[in-house]
């Protein structure tokens, strides 16, 4: 019973293992200290690695297309929330830069194997895994795991503190919104798991345990450590909400609200989709906790479905899979979750795909087989959509590819190519900006505007005052979070916890914020982060300093994309969000984009376009 | 990449008494439910005879031991034995002083990486359930369970005569 003596890795190792799937060698780039302070890690870090090293114009599934998974300096400190790693790639779906984040077991075994990130390059002749620790990288023969699901082949690669990620049959087969399994947990959106499967890599595996990390500043880093789990044990939305219900505590703040997708967007509420609701579940499925590892908020579930037990679906599912296609049945819902997750492939992306088929269908453009509100059929089609056969294979390439090949442009609720999350612009128009400005397309985690104006009801939702300040603060701020890295949620709580935001009565803060943003952006105290961030790596980091990294990881990811056609004639939202009123809205307003780009381009320092201008460029030391 | 040699933490020993204690009012309430209460008596009931739990607070804290001897769950006292099927560990006695007094519940606890598990999981979340329903014999009053727990089940007039019973026998004497 005695614990091994392990080495330590002070701050953080800064090595990042670069393989090259063509000749099967690997090296080791060492990150330097500037680009470490500039873009602080994970998904930041990831993005500077792949700008330095991508050409404009690669194949999203060709061999020139780069993978890099990028644990944060956070991982494996025990820092509140910090299970969690990143991977950024070009997307197969958009054709744009696409990252996606994960709680799963593989970062933090990656990390303590003494690796800052993983590279993986050029495209392997036949299927590989990948066998990662301290000393490298060892390549096994994968045709035997081949066809499996995501968990059958984690079944056969864990050893005991070994961390898998994995795809399924739907990256094997190239499917758009393919996903990447790391546990019960998944880097979801984007068709990062296709970018695995294109260059042949089934799974890569690590094994760590081998090196312990420990801050370079420990007592401030404890201090931090300290007062972020106060924080997220004295906020409602992460200790009660979201530790009780799970991201299904939305169900009922969106109904209410009008903003939840209802058939394919075109309504906001249903009287049924108090079924769908966290309350409901929780009860009804006896819910136990499921979560990334480490987690202080609890926000993953798992219950007794039909007899078995299976992962609680999480909101955006449960919306793009339920009300969203017509249906209110938890249990059904659980089901087709499992089989998205065994097959590998993104919920959102493939509950918006069956949405449009069901419009098309109706509209007599495309005929899937699947109509609003009916059952039967779907769980044989994401089978379908997983191997590629029949219909699903055109389902696979993701609703914008079918609006462009049938028609039904209008229905195909997408930006840039990316199905919209859970939530209608249309009643909440700051996260309509962040929808259609968010590099990875219909993005919610970009600027998670809706919080403001739904949840806590600090910012009118259908008004566009100091929206494009909002979405450009919380763009920035989420892109720091994301490069620390941990998790999104505890933006509840480290930034309305503080005293200043916690005393302060709501209607003050929402007057102040709604009226003097600049001001009100200036007083709110997220000083955890760069805390959390600096005590980890002895790099003296200041607020400003953490917020200015954000926004050069926003200005580079939209730069690269920009190198690769986007402009201003991308930053859309679908024409049934600027165009049509729905039923629960007796105003039936739309989006006023126009007026909020402008503003936006403005504050980001793009042109009238929307591509970054080159003092900007130039001030953040992008070119 | 540096190699340090080990720092011997200081001593807490308010801490540790207090986890002592604690382990041992939880062996011999463990050890009292596991007679009436159904559910417990259900899990307890799937173990083999001779199968040995231990709790313990790393590196060298208070440690609670626990075997099914004769059909039924008795505390063994605090002396670590050579081998267990199932070892709970505290990551040190900041974690098991959170835990145990009680601040904290265990799953919360395993989620945050302050709890690890040696040996079989199957055997370790039978003990988590029945740890579950230990706690409401141990903490009535809902304002404490309801930090430790999902859900809280209702009391009744037969649990509260268990309560009792643990409290004023079980504890105690080990009945």
């Amino acid at each position: 019973m005695e614990e091994t003596k392990k080495d330590v890795i002070l701050g953080t190792s800064n090595r990042v293992l670069e393989v090259d799937l063509t000749s099967r060698k690997y090296s080791v780039y060492n990150v330097k200290e500037d680009e470490r302070r500039l873009y602080l890690g994970a998904k930041g870090l990831g993005l500077k690695l792949l700008f330095d090293r991508m050409q404009p114009g690669a194949d999203p599934l060709g061999s020139d297309n780069m993978l890099a998974v990028m644990p944060g300096v956070l991982l494996g400190t025990g820092g509140p929330c910090s299970g969690r790693f990143h991977a950024v790639s070009k997307s197969p779906l958009t054709g744009l830069f696409s990252s996606s984040s994960c709680g799963g077991p593989f970062g933090m075994q990656l990390k303590t194997a003494g690796w800052d990130g993983l590279i993986l390059k050029g495209k392997s002749e036949t299927p590989v895994w990948l066998e990662i620790d301290s000393d490298g990288i060892t390549f096994h023969d994968a045709s035997e795991l081949w066809g499996l699901d995501t968990e059958e082949t984690q079944k056969k690669l864990s050893a005991k503190k070994a961390g898998v990620m994995a795809i399924g049959p739907a990256g094997e087969n190239l499917v758009k919104y393919a996903n990447i399994a790391s546990g019960h947990r998944f880097l979801g959106r984007g068709g990062l798991g296709a970018v695995m499967g294109s260059k042949n890599v089934k799974a890569v595996v690590a094994n760590g345990g081998k090196f312990q990390i420990q801050p370079v500043n420990s007592k401030k880093f404890e201090k931090a450590k300290k007062r972020g789990t106060k924080y997220i044990n004295q906020n409602e939305m992460s200790s009660f909400f979201l530790r009780k219900y799970g991201t299904n505590a939305n169900v009922n703040l969106n109904n209410s609200a009008g903003i939840l997708p209802v058939n394919n967007f075109s309504n906001g509420r249903d009287d049924r989709a108090y079924k769908l609701s966290g309350e409901v579940i929780s009860e009804a499925h006896n819910t136990q906790y499921h979560t990334c590892k480490p987690c202080t908020i609890l926000c993953g579930h798992k219950g007794d479905f039909g007899g078995k037990k299976r992962a609680v679906p999480e909101f955006e599912t449960t919306a793009l899979m339920g009300s969203n296609i017509g249906i209110f049945d938890p249990e059904i819902i659980a089901e087709w979750n499992d089989i998205c997750g065994k097959m590998g492939m993104d919920t959102i992306s493939a509950g918006g795909t069956m949405a449009w088929a069901m419009e098309a269908a109706e509209k007599g453009i495309f005929d899937a087989g699947l109509r609003f509100g009916e059952k039967a059929g779907i769980a044989e089609m994401l089978h379908d959509i997983g191997y590629a056969r029949d219909k699903g294979q055109e389902l696979g390439l993701g609703s914008r590819a079918l609006s462009e090949k049938y028609g039904g442009k209008d229905f195909a609720i997408h930006v840039k190519g990316l199905e919209m999350a859970a939530y209608d612009p249309r009643g909440s128009f700051g996260q309509g900006l962040a929808y259609a400005v968010a590099n990875r397309g219909a993005c919610h985690l970009s600027a998670y505007l809706v919080a403001l104006e739904v949840f806590f009801g600090l910012l009118s939702p259908k008004s566009i005052r100091a929206k494009a300040e909002f979405v450009k603060f919380f763009e920035s701020l989420t892109n720091g979070i994301n490069s620390l890295q941990t998790c999104q949620f505890t933006m509840y709580s480290y930034t309305l916890e503080p005293p200043l935001s916690r005393f302060t009565p709501d209607t003050t803060l929402g007057i102040l914020m709604q009226n003097i943003p600049q001001l009100a952006i200036a007083l709110m105290d997220f000083s955890l982060y760069p805390q959390l961030w600096s005590s980890v790596t002895g790099i003296k980091m200041s607020s400003a300093e953490f917020l200015k990294a954000g926004d050069r990881i926003q200005v580079l990811e939209r730069y690269m994309n920009t190198r690769e056609g986007v402009t201003r004639k991308d930053d859309t939202l679908p024409p049934r969000m600027l165009k049509e009123g729905r039923p629960c809205d007796p105003d039936k307003l739309v989006v006023p984009l126009e007026k909020l780009l402008d503003r936006y381009y403005r504050l980001r320092g793009y042109d009238s376009n929307g591509i970054p201008k080159d003092e900007t460029l130039r001030n953040f030391g992008i070119i | 990449m540096k190699s340090y040699e080990p720092v011997n933490a200081g001593r807490k020993w308010f801490k540790e008494l207090v986890s002592k204690i604690v382990f041992l009012v939880l062996g011999r309430a463990f050890q009292s439910a596991a007679k009436f209460d159904p559910l417990i008596r259900r899990e307890v009931a799937e173990w083999r005879e001779g199968f040995v739990l231990v709790m313990r607070v790393l590196p060298s804290g208070p440690v609670m031991v626990m075997e099914k001897s004769g059909g039924l769950i008795r505390h063994k006292g605090s002396k670590l034995p050579d081998s267990a099927d199932v070892t709970i560990n505290f990551k040190n006695i900041e974690c098991a002083f959170l835990v145990l007094t009680p601040q904290m519940g265990a799953a919360q606890a395993f989620a945050e990486n302050r709890l690890s598990v040696a040996g079989d999981l199957m055997y370790a979340m039978a003990f988590t359930r029945c740890l579950n329903v230990l706690l409401t014999y141990l903490y009535p009053l809902s304002f404490i369970t309801k930090r430790l727990l999902k859900r809280i089940p209702p009391m009744d007039f037969l649990k509260f005569g268990r309560i009792i019973y643990i409290y004023c026998l079980g504890i105690p004497f080990g009945l």
